[in-house]
């Protein structure tokens, strides 16, 4: 019983170790970047894109120097009547940003008043923005200052990829695994005697030093089902010794033994 | 094993829901103009005044200063040159600054900035922005009056409301009260009092009374045309519930003489082109603030008005 339980817990443990290494290698990435090339002058970054689920950041970069305005979403929709622009609508794949390209404006070359804009940078190379840096309800706008086309937009985000049973569960298969062999080592060791008489196993590995143990377990056997039948061998052995008188020597000694090994393997 | 691989990875195949922008963060503050903006419109205003003032250049004055502004400051530049008056002060330190809220150009920057000196009275600046992409402009200033009082303003955090010119709920409606002191320009003082008094049209009273006095004693003539500009007025909502009205006024004073060689101050004189016979037009740009009162029983009052001379012409068409 013990080695059925050894052997159980040994092909569950490993399954289910196997299980969640499959699940770790198969799981997502937590943190993704999606992007999209611009291709226009000014990006406009909603408030709602910046309130998304897991948004970390947004970079937009560009070869020409940058301008960042923050305001009102009244008064930024207003300004970029003026400008060809591209809007970013969210995510139309973990991979890639959503953007709308609205008919084009001709920029009449002014350089337009920086009043209304609560926040307003420079920078060079890329303008990163995080959410916690933008007052909430505010737009931001990108534009490149020679009013030359934008790089990309990229936004990071932070998800929740599942598979969190994973390591659970290569846990268990693990602790599964390890009392497998310690059932394993405890069978070999033989360290429980009074339990290998019940056991084949544990009768086999006692070494049952007459061949009529054997004898008797092939005749039982044909009868009782559940208990481990003899090879061929044994049985022939068993006949042999029942026709002829057991004489004391190696060879019935050897028989025993080596149907006693035979039956174990069965 | 296989089985179990296969699963997993049918899983991960699974996508996983894309976030969408479905939640609109409100604007923390709605005042179209935060105090940090306004504090650098002004800013800049003023030093580019200080720039024209030092060189005399009314081009100096663009972008921040236009309209009526940018016209009075060319002339206290030409009658400073001729002598006359130094143009006036703007201080720099500023009492009140009221900015505006909604989503509707133009719109109106309104600040009181401290008095000169003890002898004069704080200045009412009123900027404009025509529209999202243009800088807000310095158009008219004037001084307030004195014991005039301007209601408390809401605080540029949420910003001022603009009301339209037939707005009610107010003694009369902001139209009306444009109208009726136009009247009272062109007319003089009534026999029943429309609005409280005031030291603006009691000095235009007092000028002109002089002025055709002197024309009459010599058949001739003088005449005051006052013109409401009704249509670039702006109205305020004050935090009382009274109405701010915010007033352009052109005043052109023709004083005729026939058959006189008419002579001309010499500060006059810097803004007159061409030879000066029997006929002298002078063109003003005034701006008037008038406060409307909430209480019918409260007549409306002038708290803050300019009388700014721009031009002197041989015509009435300048």
């Amino acid at each position: 019983m013990i080695r059925v339980w050894a052997v159980v817990s040994g092909v569950l443990g490993v399954l289910a170790a196997g299980a969640g290494v499959a699940g770790l290698i198969a799981k997502p990435d937590a943190v993704v970047w999606a992007a999209a090339p611009l291709n226009r002058s000014v990006v406009v970054i909603p408030p709602q894109v910046f309130a998304m689920d897991g948004v970390q950041q947004i970079v937009v970069d560009a070869d020409a120097p940058m301008e960042t305005l923050m305001g009102r979403p009244s008064d930024a929709y207003a300004w970029i009547r003026g400008e060809t622009s591209v809007v970013v609508r969210g995510l139309s794949s973990w991979e890639t940003v959503d953007l709308l390209a609205p008919g084009l404006y001709r920029n009449e070359g002014d350089e337009p008043s920086t009043d209304i804009w609560r926040r307003d940078y420079a920078s060079i190379g890329t303008s990163t923005l995080r959410p916690e840096d933008v007052p909430a309800g505010l737009v931001v706008i990108v534009a490149s200052q020679d009013r030359s086309a934008l790089g990309t937009v990229s936004i990071e985000l932070r998800r929740d990829p599942g598979f969190g049973w994973a390591w659970p569960v290569i846990s268990a298969g693990a602790v599964l695994a390890a009392l497998s062999l310690v059932l394993f080592a405890w069978l070999w060791l033989d360290l429980g005697p009074s339990r290998a008489d019940e056991s084949p196993t544990k009768a086999a590995s006692t070494k049952a030093s007459s061949t009529k143990a054997a004898t008797k377990a092939a005749s039982k056997d044909e009868s009782r089902e559940d208990e481990p039948k003899p090879s061929r061998r044994a049985r022939r052995l068993a006949r042999e010794a029942e026709e002829t008188p057991p004489r004391r020597g190696r060879a019935a000694t050897k028989g025993a033994k080596s149907g006693d090994g035979e039956g174990d393997d069965s | 094993m296989v089985v179990a691989a296969s699963a997993l990875l049918a899983l991960a195949a699974c996508e996983i829901p894309l976030p969408a922008p479905s939640v609109t963060p409100s604007v923390e503050q709605p005042g179209a103009l935060l105090e940090p903006q306004s504090t650098e419109i002004i800013r800049d205003t003023l030093s580019r005044i200080a720039s024209a003032d030092a060189a005399s250049d009314p081009k100096l004055l663009a972008p921040r200063v236009g309209g009526d502004a940018a016209d009075v400051r060319a002339a206290e530049y030409a009658v400073a040159k001729a002598g006359g008056d130094k143009p006036d002060a703007l201080p720099p330190t500023m009492l009140a600054v009221y900015g505006p809220t909604g989503s509707e150009w133009p719109r109106t920057l309104v600040a009181i900035a401290t008095a000169a000196d003890d002898t004069l009275t704080p200045v009412v600046l009123w900027w404009v922005q025509d529209d999202p992409r243009s800088p807000y402009e310095l158009r008219e200033w004037a001084h307030m009056l004195p014991g005039a009082i301007i209601p408390a303003m809401p605080s540029q955090t949420i910003g001022d409301e603009q009301l339209s010119l037939d707005a009610e709920g107010f003694s009369m409606t902001p139209r009306e009260a444009i109208e009726r002191y136009a009247d009272l320009l062109t007319e003089g003082e009534p026999e029943e009092a429309t609005f409280a008094p005031d030291t603006y049209r009691e000095r235009m009273f007092a000028a002109r009374k002089a002025l055709a006095a002197a024309a009459k004693g010599r058949n001739g003539t003088y005449q005051d045309t006052i013109d409401a500009r009704v249509d670039e007025a702006v109205v305020l909502l004050t935090a009382e519930g009274s109405a701010l009205v915010l007033l352009p006024v052109t005043v052109t004073s023709a004083f005729t003489v026939p058959g006189a060689q008419l002579s001309l101050p010499a500060a006059d004189k810097a803004l007159l082109a061409g030879t000066l016979s029997d006929r002298v037009v002078h063109h003003y740009r005034d701006f008037v603030v008038l406060s409307v009162p909430k209480d019918a029983s409260l007549l409306p009052s002038v708290v803050a008005a300019d009388h700014h001379l721009v031009d002197v012409t041989l015509k009435v068409a300048s």
